[in-house]
């Protein structure tokens, strides 16, 4: 058995040192082989992958830097400077005080009477909705347009039913006014009916319209995420935006005090007393 | 005395071996040096591209508390677009009632009256009651109706319900549908606004 020994490591000795240069290269093979596979393999793998993340990247920013800009240029848009007239147009409650407000106004100056009015708001809505932007980075979400939640509907209306009373030119006015008051308002049922009076000798032709309107008013809750594109106004929009520049001005403004014009309590709330 | 080397043909073999040797090693050096330079160079390119990566993520981050600090500013003109865009639609609708009534006020002259609307705006049915003061002109109304070009304009025109009422006035009930398969060549609603 030693002598076998000896004979073993008598050939490898002599292998090593006859065959030095191939050994090196067999391990120096290996060595390569294990650098193609686990290291520049891996390598150009994690580039790839840093890489496509780089673009993903690169995308998101210059998506988020164009909002940045846009949400700059809003600042000084023309349009949205005049917002108030949007909101006042679609407002984002119930309008019934500026609607009777505002037909009011123009039977005055149309110069029609207004003989009945009949109106059934329901529930005075609140203007809650209006701030109840949420913020969402879900990635399920569409990232380049803001979601809106399609059970909601986009507008409510307000019924109105008014009998106008007056000449037929007065009536025309009326009629020729009233699509073009804040809140947004559209004649739906209209009718007309004639009648004729002698005065002394004079035929007098009164008029005397049946009208049901309807009013808007704005219900829907909008959710976007942070780099979510903003919309921009189109060019049909731009031109209704145009015509409610035209719609008559209200002068309706928002009760902000209680007067105690002998004001009963109605509440009978204890302790409380009208200044 | 001869020397006899008996081992000269096997040193000639180990030495040409040694040669071959020497080219294998060669070649494997290169290609292992070649792929160390690779491994390198990628290495770097890694890190390079991190570091990229890292600096892009910053900025996104810092752009993205940007804009939420502008959160009420983005949320007041997404209203604002929302708004006029459903008051655009609004306006899209009633232009189609108002273009129909100036129409047909228009088609009939001065004797007829439109003295009756109901219009659906979400359904896009509008009736209109047509009065006219004696049965000459309610014929010359139907008459015009029948015009081929009045057909092609509204293709889903109805005339219902004619009455003659105490003071010897006719009307009939004029019921006009709109929509994508009602679709008028009078109804330009751009123009209405």
């Amino acid at each position: 058995m030693p002598l076998v020994d000896t004979k073993q490591n008598l050939n490898l000795k002599l292998l090593v040192n006859s065959r030095k240069k191939l050994l090196l290269a067999i391990l120096l093979v290996w060595a390569t082989v294990f650098m193609i596979f686990f290291g520049i393999k891996k390598q150009i793998e994690s580039i790839f992958e840093i890489n496509h993340k780089l673009d993903i990247e690169k995308e998101q920013f210059q998506r988020v830097t164009m909002k940045l800009n846009e949400l700059k240029q809003i600042k000084i848009s023309d349009q949205f400077k005049q917002k108030e007239k949007v909101d006042e147009v679609l407002p984002s409650h119930k309008p019934v005080l500026e609607l009777l407000f505002n037909i009011q106004q123009i039977a005055q100056s149309s110069q029609a009477s207004i003989v009945s009015l009949f109106i059934n708001p329901g529930k005075i809505a609140t203007e809650s909705a209006e701030l109840d932007l949420i913020e969402t980075q879900t990635s399920s979400l569409k990232k380049d347009q803001p979601t809106v939640t399609p059970r909601q509907k986009k507008f409510d209306s307000l019924q109105m039913e008014l009998v106008v009373r007056g000449t037929p030119d007065q009536v025309d006015s009326f009629l020729n006014t009233i699509e073009r008051i804040t809140p947004f308002t559209s004649i739906v049922e209209l009718s007309i009916r004639d009648s004729k009076s002698k005065i002394t000798d004079t035929e007098i032709t009164r008029q005397e319209a049946t009208i049901v309107l309807n009013t808007y008013h704005y219900t829907q809750v909008i959710s976007t995420s942070v780099d979510s594109a903003l919309p921009t106004v189109g060019e049909k929009e731009l031109r209704a935006f145009n015509t409610i520049l035209d719609f008559a001005p209200s002068e309706y403004k928002l009760p902000s005090e209680i007067r105690n014009a002998n004001i009963e309590d109605f509440f009978n709330i204890e302790g409380f007393k009208f200044n | 005395m001869i020397e006899i080397n008996f081992l000269s043909q096997q040193n000639k073999k180990i030495t040409s071996q040694q040669k071959s040797d020497r080219v294998y090693f060669l070649y494997a050096f290169v290609a292992c040096a070649i792929c160390t330079t690779i491994l390198v160079l990628t290495l770097a390119v890694s890190l390079y591209l991190n570091f990229r990566l890292k600096r892009v993520q910053a900025q996104v981050v810092s752009a993205k508390q940007q804009i939420d600090s502008e959160r009420s500013l983005e949320a007041n003109y997404l209203f604002f677009i929302n708004k006029l865009t459903i008051i655009r639609e609004l306006f899209d609708q009633r232009a189609e009632k108002q273009i129909a009534i100036t129409f047909f006020t228009d088609l009939f002259g001065p004797d007829v009256k439109i003295s009756g609307i109901n219009y659906n705006m979400e359904t896009g049915i509008l009736s209109l009651l047509v009065t006219s003061p004696h049965i000459f002109i309610t014929e010359h109304a139907f008459e015009v109706l029948e015009k081929p070009e009045v057909k092609e304009q509204f293709t889903s025109l109805t005339k219902t319900n004619l009455i003659r009422n105490g003071e010897g006035e006719y009307s009939f009930t004029l019921t006009i549908t709109f929509g994508e398969e009602f679709e008028s060549e009078a109804l330009i609603i751009e123009e209405e606004y």
